[in-house]
């Protein structure tokens, strides 16, 4: 095993203090000035909401359903709407 | 299609997105109906015995069940999640694929390679513009899927792959078959 995992396991409140230091001197120097980085970025995090604003417009769409295709197969093409008269 | 179906005196209440064709709003209902009966809130379900599906001329109009309340529906449970009244799915992702693939979208059996070639092909050629997309952003759903902005908190490559993967699910199938 390597010492790293003994030296943990010897001292967890210690770890568990630095981590503590470390994570509040962070928070500390990323709240001063308005000049600061942008947050977290949003390849890591992802884009706040994208999930549920993607996801809902999924939810609602019509052209996934076999008549859009059976419409498209007489020459129509995926953006043109569907008109009323086909529909019934 | 064109109407929602309900048990009792208000049968035939007019159906979000009638004319449009099917969608997953067509059955799991939230406040559609409530300007005109304000205690007709539904949690994503319907008020069907059975729900509606699109006619293909085979004598089928309802699925053999009503659609699921989706509130909590995916909170994780000890013995892990089941979907549909009859457990019919364990994952969302089976879920989604075999709801828009099969006959509640019209698609009969035997055609689920079709439904996902239809699939990418209305993801590739959305330009943003229809009805629904205005809804929302009025972006075409290749920028949507595919622009580092607009990053999921999911796999990145399937993200970015994710119309190509809808072929490559087809080429599978297509190879699984022959």
């Amino acid at each position: 095993m390597f010492p790293f995992s003994r030296r943990h396991n010897a001292f967890p409140q210690v770890v568990g203090t630095s981590i503590l230091i470390f994570t509040s001197l962070l928070l500390v120097g990323c709240g001063g000035g308005s000049n600061s980085p942008a947050p977290a970025s949003v390849a890591a995090i992802g884009t706040p909401g994208a999930e549920g604003s993607v996801g809902e417009r999924l939810f609602v769409e019509t052209r996934f359903a076999q008549f859009v295709k059976a419409y498209l197969d007489s020459g129509e093409k995926v953006n043109d709407v569907l008109p009323a008269a086909i529909w019934s | 299609m064109n109407l929602s179906e309900t048990i009792g005196p208000m049968v035939g209440l007019p159906r979000p997105f009638a004319g449009l064709s099917m969608n997953c709003r067509a059955c799991h209902l939230a406040n559609e109906h409530t300007a005109t009966q304000p205690d007709f809130m539904r949690t994503y379900t319907d008020f069907a015995l059975r729900s509606p599906i699109p006619h293909r001329g085979d004598g089928k109009r309802t699925a053999p069940r009503n659609s699921p309340p989706l509130v909590i529906a995916s909170l994780d449970r000890p013995d892990g999640t089941l979907f549909h009244f009859d457990g019919e799915f364990s994952t969302l992702e089976d879920l989604i694929v075999g709801t828009f693939t099969v006959r509640n979208f019209g698609w009969l059996p035997g055609q689920k390679a079709e439904a996902i070639q239809h699939i990418a092909q209305v993801m590739r050629g959305d330009n943003g513009k229809g009805p629904i997309a205005t809804m929302f952003d009025g972006l075409p759903y290749l920028i949507l899927l595919r622009d580092p902005i607009l990053t999921f908190r999911t796999n990145s490559a399937c993200r970015r792959n994710f119309v190509c993967s809808l072929d490559q699910l087809q080429t599978k199938k297509s190879s699984m078959r022959s």
